[in-house]
């Protein structure tokens, strides 16, 4: 059982190009933790620097108490999953699991109990004899999850392991392995670059970009009160909409100015922040799709032409050009609308959230 | 549909001269291939009266079959030949595959510094015309003492070696380098890591280097003839050469003999042929 701590790590490969840039990060034991971000963004070399496959250029790494910037993979206590499994392939499945066992000397029925249970746990008690070319995705998947979980270790790491699977496979998989932590209660720290898998698996969501955390807290937080447009644009689809304007204060109290629009932001909103600092400053206001609706016949609101409409189901989803942004919408199917008829959208300034333009962060959410 | 529209008509009997042609062109190719082994197939059964009589010297049986010939050839010293040409080629396999296999892991897992040019470098001296480096080769083995001995193993090498390292570059690439960081985290050093995954994984590259290396070997004239004059060392190949009387060649015996040595070679390509093609062309694409 450990937690670990990330203490102003950096990582570069090359000396120049700074791929992790002064990252703290701090994960309980027990927790599970998503790393998430788009590609590139650093999410492997984070887990890898955990998993010590790289070192870190600089700062320390800790799981449980331990410092383990100079302990090898093999001692941190610690399993990972792979993305594309990396099963040995010339062994069988129960091979594939006793190989770590194997190396630690364990005796033969303990490594016989644990590679028993644990493939009991994943259904793979029909396939031990097999080797992974006779697996399907899914199973090669469970094997890799097996391999890790008879080591029995403090912490998870695992890096995209659902990406080759179908999305079918990938919903089954995904409710597994929450199932799993919750049974192991282990540390599990889970690197995806998919938003969805991070919203619905996570205890804790870490977002990245380029090197940076931007946000790091529970899904729902991040949902509802992200702390800047990265976090605000990648969480969610469709995607939040952003709607660029001034900020602008006079005797009705504090609004903002958008193309002729003035959007005037309810007291409440604004109550433990001063706005007076980003007085006719240019801002962003986010409205999520579901909150921009249909406006009414001739009331005021954001008028524009329709640019796509997308059934998603019970719903639809509507792409509208307004003064060259586009914006989307989430609307009743029967909502009828043809390309290029003039529409008009509306929200609340209770829903909505404002960001400072110049450093992205939140003002309000 | 009864009936075919007269363009569709016209693309399929286009298609069949295609066919054709692409069948007559194979047909060409490998008459121009297999004859001459053909003709020495059966030159080697003809009594030498028959290969020179002018009526049935262009006969593709012989009218009185013999084995002469063989008789003449492995009474005469080619034995030794085949046991110098197996030590030979045996040695260098070995000796190949032992350097190619490690420097091949080192080159396909580590970054250094100059290793592209390494490995250019390693494929320009393959590209090398033999002729070219006959000459240093003698001059340093006359330096060490050790012509006419089967030290020539080493001077085979360094013709087998480029080759050899470059087909087990893309094998070692072809494994991915997770399995050897899984192996890591399982707890396995280097060594392990080595000879339980990486090695058994490796095996079909082995395996092509090895048989690509042995025939290459077995096949060699110009060294053994320059570096090993004297005939207790002369392989196969060279032993041949050497098959006739200072007036006339003795086709029949070469005949005889070149079928002696082409043997080993058609045994392992027929059986192993599969490997040996997915041996050179695995690692050429991502799977
Ligand atoms: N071994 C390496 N040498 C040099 N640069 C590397 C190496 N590994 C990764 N990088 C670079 O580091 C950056 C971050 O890579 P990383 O694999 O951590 O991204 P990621 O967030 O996992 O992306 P993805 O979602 O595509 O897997 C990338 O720009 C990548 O090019
Ligand atoms: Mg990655």
């Amino acid at each position: 059982m450990a937690g670990i701590k990330l203490v102003n790590v950096d990582k570069s490969y090359d000396g120049k190009n700074w791929i992790i840039k002064d990252l703290n990060l701090e994960i309980n034991d027990e927790e599970f933790v998503v790393l998430v971000g788009p590609s590139g963004c650093g999410k492997s070399t984070t887990l890898r620097i955990i998993a010590g496959l790289e070192d870190a250029t600089d700062g320390d790494v800790y799981i449980g108490e331990k410092r383990v910037n100079d302990t090898p993979p093999k001692d941190r206590d610690i399993a990972m999953v792979f993305q594309n499994y990396a099963l040995y392939p010339h062994y069988t499945v129960y091979k594939n699991m006793a190989f770590s066992l194997k190396l630690k000397r364990m005796d033969k029925k303990e490594m016989d109990e644990r590679i028993q249970a644990a493939s009991e746990i994943l259904g793979l008690k029909p396939y031990l004899d097999r080797k992974p070319r006779a697996l399907s995705g899914g199973q090669r998947q469970r094997v890799a999850l097996g391999r890790a979980l008879v080591r029995q270790p403090a912490v998870f790491l695992l890096d995209e392991p659902l990406s080759n699977l179908d999305a079918k496979l990938r919903n089954q998989m995904r409710s597994e392995i929450s199932k799993l932590h919750k049974r192991l209660k282990t540390t599990f720290v889970y690197v995806t670059h998919d938003q969805v898998e991070a919203m619905t698996m996570g205890e804790r969501i870490c977002v990245m970009n380029e090197g940076r955390i931007m946000q790091y807290d529970k899904p729902q937080v991040l949902y509802d009160q992200p702390a800047n447009l990265f976090v605000a644009g990648f969480m969610g689809t469709p995607q939040m909409n952003f709607i660029p304007g001034v900020l602008k204060k006079d005797d009705s109290g504090w609004s903002v100015e958008e193309k002729g629009h003035r959007h005037l932001i309810p007291e409440k909103k604004y109550a433990d922040v001063d706005l007076t600092p980003f007085e006719d400053k240019n801002v962003v206001i986010g409205v999520r799709p579901e909150k921009l609706n249909l406006a009414e016949k001739d009331s005021v609101g954001l008028a524009g032409t329709v640019d796509l409409v997308e059934l998603l189901g019970a719903e639809a989803q509507l792409l509208v050009n307004y003064n060259d942004t586009l914006l989307s919408a989430i609307v009743p199917v029967h909502s009828n609308l043809e390309i290029d008829a003039p529409v008009t959208l509306a929200f609340d300034m209770n829903d909505a959230h404002l960001f400072d333009q110049e450093t992205e962060n939140a003002i309000f959410n | 549909m009864s009936k075919r529209s007269p363009g569709l008509r016209r693309m399929q009997r286009r298609k069949t001269y295609t066919k054709v042609f692409a069948v007559f062109i194979i047909l060409l190719f490998l008459f121009i291939s297999v004859f001459p082994f053909v003709w020495v197939l059966t030159t080697s059964f003809k009594p030498s009266s028959e290969i020179f009589g002018s009526r049935t010297a262009f006969n593709m049986i012989a009218e009185n079959p013999t084995t002469e010939h063989y008789q003449y050839v492995l009474g005469k010293g080619l034995p030794k030949a085949i046991f110098n040409s197996f030590i030979v080629s045996i040695v260098t396999t070995l000796y190949v595959i032992f350097v190619a296999t490690l420097s091949a892991y080192l080159i396909s897992r580590f970054r250094f510094k100059g290793k592209r040019m390494l490995l250019g470098l390693v494929l320009a001296v393959s590209m090398f015309p033999q002729m070219i480096i006959v000459g240093p080769i003698y001059n340093m083995f006359y330096g060490l003492g050790i012509l006419n001995s089967y030290w020539v193993s080493l001077a085979y090498s360094s013709i087998t070696l480029p080759t050899a390292v470059w087909i087990m570059v893309a094998h070692f690439k072809s494994i991915p380098i997770s399995l050897e960081e899984a192996a890591r985290i399982d707890g396995a050093g280097m060594m392990r890591t080595l000879s339980h995954i990486i090695f058994p994984l490796a095996a079909p590259g082995v395996f092509t280097t090895a048989i690509m290396t042995f025939i290459a070997s077995w096949n060699e004239y110009l060294l053994t003839f320059t570096l090993n004059t004297d005939k207790e060392f002369h392989t196969v190949p060279v032993a041949i050469t050497s098959l006739r009387t200072q007036f006339t060649i003795l086709w029949g015996q070469i005949a005889a003999a070149t079928v002696i040595v082409i043997v080993p070679t058609l045994i392992i390509v027929l059986l192993f042929q599969k490997q040996i093609i997915s041996g050179i062309t695995s690692g050429a694409v991502k799977e």
